[in-house]
């Protein structure tokens, strides 16, 4: 039984004179609410705290950018979800060149899903993604694509090959372009690699591509956040999504 | 001239000279993209041209080359 396990759930009548013990277990039993992690984590084991132990529920209001439950399995802090799928931060962003996300890709999580949807770019811009660890982008050669567009004319624009970054689009001034990749085991000593879609009005705008989106990153380096880059100043917001494992 | 802006997290900010520098390198490579998908597509399309001046037929093409 864990520190903190309770074996009655008591209820006082009138006129009873409470113990410290027995004030303390009601002040214990409900789910105390912090304003983020840092809050979460000063809140318990020090003098007159209580002491941290399985089975303790908080609700943290500011979970990098998103509000969470979470639980704590002895270990570490869990937070519970509905499904399978676990948010992670959102990044929302207004006329600029570029938005990085760092420290969205951790050892909690395997692999993770990311919802990008933008307005119109200044100017007709190619968009790409780069991984970036310890806070800076990763640009050497060592990410290589695979992506097979189509426009709406039926002209195929494939882009393939070794690069300095992963390809999401040839993207046309004043189209919105929208994308949903999964990223495979960044944080894990592997290869990174990436699968999804995107689409687009296409550079001369004069029509739409889908894009079908592949790639990998061929060494093991360790990610811990990435960036979206467009090239010219662009609107938008971007989603982080963590999978559970099964 | 006002320099591009990113934005990191939350915070928004002008580039360095070294992230232009990167931004006029990835240029170069994006407009070598653009120029090799075009080809790409332009290569396609004469191919197709030359079978179907051969004779296929459009459906026989596209049991060739999908």
């Amino acid at each position: 039984m864990g520190a903190n396990a309770q074996t009655t759930v008591p209820t006082f009548v009138d006129g009873q004179v409470l113990t410290a013990a027995q004030q303390n277990q009601s002040a214990r039993t409900g789910v105390p609410v912090f304003a983020d992690t840092t809050a979460r984590d000063a809140a318990f084991g020090g003098a007159g705290e209580k002491t941290l132990a399985e089975g303790q529920l908080c609700y943290v209001e500011n979970l990098t950018g998103v509000a969470q439950i979470q639980y704590y399995d002895g270990a570490n802090w869990v937070s519970l979800t509905a499904g399978g799928l676990i948010p992670i931060t959102t990044s929302s962003f207004t006329s600029v060149t570029s938005v990085s996300v760092n420290n969205c890709f951790t050892s909690t999580y395997q692999n993770y899903f990311i919802m990008a949807v933008t307005g119109d770019p200044a100017t007709a811009q190619t968009f790409t993604m780069r991984l970036r660890a310890g806070g800076t982008d990763t640009t050497s050669s060592n990410y290589f694509r695979l992506n097979i567009g189509i426009e709406n004319s039926g002209t195929q624009r494939d882009v393939t090959g070794q690069s300095t970054s992963f390809f999401m689009g040839f993207v046309g001034a004043g189209s919105k372009f929208a994308a949903s990749f999964d990223v495979f085991s960044p944080q894990e000593a592997e290869l990174t690699r990436i699968a999804g879609n995107s689409v687009n009005n296409n550079l001369n705008h004069t029509g739409v591509t889908a894009y079908n989106l592949g790639g990998w990153f061929d060494l093991t380096t360790q990610f811990d956040g990435f960036s979206l880059l467009f090239g010219a100043n662009t609107t938008g917001v971007v989603r982080v999504y963590a999978y559970a494992n099964s | 001239m006002t320099k591009p802006v990113i934005q990191i997290d939350n915070q928004v900010r002008e580039m360095t000279d070294a992230e232009i520098a990167q931004l006029e390198a990835d240029r170069l490579e994006h407009a070598a993209d653009v120029e090799k998908a075009e080809n790409l597509q332009i290569a396609r399309t004469n191919a197709l041209a030359k079978l179907e001046a051969l004779g296929l037929t459009a459906a026989e093409i596209a049991a060739l080359v999908g």
